[in-house]
């Protein structure tokens, strides 16, 4: 066994290595039957930018319907289908499984110096139950689709509509599965299979945040699956637990639901927020301020997001009472929330910071993320909630955290690992230019919309009251920019695949252990274990080897 | 700490040191692997834990809004039948451990015979629970369309609703019958997602019994034969709490 | 056990298991009895004692918790906090929904 040394080599002799996960085997059959983790994170990340574009066009309906102020060019109903579908696809098919699935099954094994994942074949299995249940919500779209919210509301979803909601909630109840696999092999890859010298806090904190929101799959979505299968089950035999005139209270199921699906937004952003902070500490040559405290705020997030889900339901009927506490519960989210960006903060300062697309989006995060963070503040406290709740504000607040900050991350992400994972680059002038377009199409979209809450305007209706149009209008043109800005990614990655610049092993000279083996990297990730003898980040010691390198050479 | 030191023992050890079959190519050593897997396994049944947990969480609320009703629906169900299968359930986890043993320490024909032994137990359960259902359906207490409330309005017509004492139960104003139902939603509820575990398990069972007479699990790697303990167990405990919680309300 | 390199892990005897068995079914049997007496309040409370101490045994014993890693343990720990928020907290809002307005 040797000590791991950083390999910093030339680029302009760098080659693709003749033998790697991609070459290994060829054939349809060794992608479907695969159990590396690599490969499988590659079909994930196809498989979600399929659900992403067609969610994005969803939205895209959504945005020229509101153009508008009638409703013209979509009826109510079909309106109602449309913004359900988009929610439903975005969340359970996109967000959930985004940065987990495709780049934490990537690179968590090889940040923590391992061959694969604990469980390769459930791995796999999460892949495919991923895919059944997105067929069959596809399906359920495509016949009739479903027109309840994403929330599936009681008693709405059991009494009042009439489209697929048992399909829906069984494809969804399906998807609940691969989040569940994926959760649970990460925590034990995480605790079972570090290399030598990997201990606790030698950790990435892409991989601490990776591991708290694995720990929010595993425990959160066995409770969504009760709630949806209770739903099932009201409409397909009407067991009546939800149904009033059977003595059922409807309250309960959003208990049940928020009980998973409040831990399912940390699920989405705490990934997210690893990216970051791999990406802010690699491009500021620093290591991250405050290591222990950003690891540790990603294990609290998960904790105390199981604590506030209430704060959804404030105006449906709990008591108020429990909306005191929920209300004061929620405001402990923000803590930990702030220790990331003010340590994120803390490590830019007097780093030498350079600007590749993976910062630009990074920075992007901190934004919009901050605002995103801060609008949560109004809407935990029950006053303010009262007004805002149901409105484009809390549109506009959750699209701040998740487009604005989960998206951003994963792009940040995709961008960053994109040499890895191809071995080759993106080209940097074009993906600087779509990060911009992507930030100013964002503001321009999702701004507009917290005007519009405060005003009044009421979410989820296809028309609205002519004066509200002006602030429409921008909102629906900075879409416009927005899907440029996310379709310019999709073409140019597509295209870096065969023509980009050869990436070479480690082309950020960073310091994590899946940058120290080839690109892209071997079937078994590393040619020998690797023994892990610095902390994460420590761009001082790295300073330290190259001297060294250059010492020997000389 | 200690999970690093094990693997770089491990890595070291590799040199001189054959591979058994059943080691996976990405595990250091046999230790690790059976590690990995019994926790994934624990964090697997832990995820059961929460989903039955919606299920009492329901069960809470409503025991709570409609005591009288559930405290009366309870009498309909049959303590005895119940007691039995209690007992039946747990002799069949008494009796997977024992497989456990019998594969731990070797001993194929033991191990055959306390699968076999297992299933078969199971499928007793399911027959007398099969007969519970049987009985609700013929009364009527399935809920749905056809549900009666006629037991617990007019308790003096059924011979089911007496107290300890045999003394016929105080009749329910109709509203608070009608909250039987409601019962009987998480009665099916509940024990039909536990008999579903229950008919899974006994499915891998019959896998088992035959991979166990090929002797596949008393070579040296007995290790899925404990993980399927842990599910079966975990089963069991889940009705250790169904049993008083549906049965026993309220029988004094 | 035979081959040197096979580091088996700890083995149970039956007898442990067996003392488990006997003490789960006279759990079965306390928790019967005891239902069929006016206790009050402590009907339900004795009865779901029983039953965590009957889990208790099967969790440390028959599923060797007792002898599983510290992961294992404070896993198992962690769920059941969770499931206890769970619990408690839907149980708040529906016991304080009684007291009504401010």
């Amino acid at each position: 066994m040797s000590a791991t040394i950083i390999s910093l080599p030339d680029q302009s002799t760098a080659r693709i290595p003749k033998r790697n996960y991609l070459t290994q085997e060829n054939g349809i059959l060794s992608w479907l039957l695969t159990q590396d983790h690599k490969r499988i994170g590659l079909l994930y990340l196809m498989s979600i930018t399929m659900f992403f574009f067609i969610g994005g066009a969803l939205a895209g309906l959504i945005r020229l319907e509101l153009l508008t102020p009638q409703s013209d060019l979509l009826a109510a109903d079909t309106y109602n289908k449309v913004f359900t579908m988009h929610g439903i696809i975005m969340i359970f098919f996109f967000l959930v499984p985004s940065v987990p699935a495709v780049l934490g099954n990537f690179f968590l094994p090889m940040m923590i110096g391992a061959k694969d994942l604990a469980l390769p074949k459930m791995n796999l299995a999460s892949w495919y139950f991923y895919m059944a249940g997105g067929i069959l919500a596809l399906w359920a779209m495509i016949t009739g689709g479903v027109d309840t919210g994403w929330t599936f509301t009681t008693p709405l979803s059991t009494h009042y509509v009439n489209t697929n909601v048992v399909t829906t909630g069984l494809a969804i109840f399906i998807a609940g599965f691969s989040s569940i696999f994926t959760g649970l092999n990460f925590i034990v890859t995480i605790h079972k299979m570090r290399a030598p010298g990997m201990t606790w806090f030698r950790l990435p904190l892409f991989v601490w945040s990776n591991y708290a929101a694995a720990v929010l799959m595993v425990l959160g979505t066995p409770v969504l699956a009760t709630a949806l299968i209770l739903v099932v089950l009201e409409r397909v035999v009407g067991i009546g637990i939800f149904d009033p005139t059977k003595g059922g209270d409807p309250l309960l199921f959003q208990h049940l639901f928020w009980f998973y699906s409040h831990p399912a937004v940390y699920i989405m952003i705490l990934p997210g927020m690893g990216v970051i902070s791999e990406v802010v500490s690699t491009f500021s040559r620093k290591r991250v301020f405050g290591y222990t405290a950003v690891a540790f705020s990603s294990v609290a997030i998960a904790v105390f997001g199981f604590f506030v889900w209430a704060h959804h339901m404030f105006i449906m009927g709990i008591s108020s009472y429990a909306a005191l506490v929920f209300s004061l519960l929620t405001m402990l989210v923000a803590v930990p929330s702030a220790i990331k960006i003010f340590n994120w903060a803390f490590t830019l300062y007097k780093g030498s910071i350079t600007f590749e697309t993976p910062m630009l989006y990074a920075f992007g995060f901190m934004g919009l993320f901050t605002i995103g963070g801060m609008t949560g503040v109004f809407l935990g406290t029950t006053g303010t909630d009262i007004h805002l709740t149901e409105t484009y504000f809390v549109v506009a607040h959750f699209h701040f955290v998740m487009v604005g900050g989960m998206l951003m991350a994963f792009l940040a992400g995709i961008h960053f690992w994109w040499p890895k994972m191809t071995g080759r680059m993106y080209p940097e002038k074009i993906s600087q230019l779509a990060a911009l377009i992507t930030y100013i199409g964002f503001n321009l979209t999702f701004f507009p919309q917290f005007i519009l809450g405060t005003l009044g305007m009421p979410r989820r209706y296809a028309a609205y009251p002519a004066e509200f149009q002006v602030l429409n209008v921008f909102s629906t043109a900075g879409a416009t920019v927005l899907g440029v800005g996310y379709l310019l990614p999709m073409l140019y990655l597509t295209w870096s695949i065969k023509y980009g610049k050869i990436a070479g092993d480690n082309p950020w000279q960073a310091t994590g252990l899946e940058w120290q083996t080839q690109s892209p990297p071997l079937t078994e990730n590393f040619a020998e274990m690797p023994v892990m003898d610095h902390e994460a980040y420590d761009y001082e010691w790295l300073e330290r080897q190259k001297e060294k390198e250059v010492a020997s050479v000389g | 700490m200690s999970d690093s030191t094990a693997i770089a023992h491990g890595a070291a050890a590799g040199t001189h040191h054959e591979h058994p079959p059943y080691l996976r190519h990405h595990f250091e050593s046999v230790d690790q692997q059976t590690d990995a897997s019994n926790f994934a396994m624990w964090l697997f049944l832990l995820t059961e834990v929460m989903f039955f947990g919606g299920l009492f969480t329901v069960y809470m609320i409503y025991r709570n809004w409609y005591y009288p009703a559930f405290s009366a629906a309870s009498h309909q169900l049959d303590v005895m039948l119940g007691g039995i299968n209690t007992v039946i359930l747990i002799t069949s986890s008494f009796t997977m451990a024992l497989a456990v043993w019998c594969a731990e320490t070797r001993k194929k024909s033991g191990l055959v015979a306390m699968l076999v032994v297992t299933f078969l137990l199971g499928v007793v359960f399911l027959g007398i629970k099969g007969h519970e259902y049987k009985e609700k359906w013929d009364k009527h207490h399935f809920p749905g369309a056809s549900y009666s409330v006629q037991a617990f309005v007019n308790p003096a017509s059924d011979p089911l609703q007496v107290n300890a004492q045999g003394k016929p139960l105080a009749p329910l104003a109709p509203d608070m019958a009608a909250r039987t139902e409601m019962y009987f939603c998480l009665y099916f509820a509940m024990t039909g997602m536990h008999a579903l575990h229950m008919l899974i398990g006994m499915g891998i069972l019959i896998f088992m019994i035959f991979r166990a007479r090929a002797g596949a699990y008393t070579e040296g790697h007995s290790a899925y034969v404990n993980y399927f303990g842990l599910y079966w167990h975990f089963v069991d405990i889940v009705w250790l709490f169904l049993f008083p919680l549906l049965y026993l309300i309220n029988r004094h | 056990m035979s081959e040197p390199n096979h580091n088996e892990r700890h083995i149970t005897s039956p007898t442990v298991y067996f003392a488990v068995y006997v003490a789960l079914l006279a759990g079965v049997g306390l928790t019967i009895l005891a239902s069929y007496h006016n206790l009050g309040i402590f009907n339900p409370i004795l009865a779901l004692a029983i039953s965590i101490a009957q889990a208790g045994l099967v969790v440390l014993f028959t599923m060797h918790l007792k002898d599983s890693s510290k992961a294992t343990v404070l896993s198992v720990g962690c769920a059941l906090f969770i499931l206890m928020i769970l619990f408690g907290m839907v149980f708040m809002d529906y016991y304080s929904r009684a007291w009504g307005s401010w």
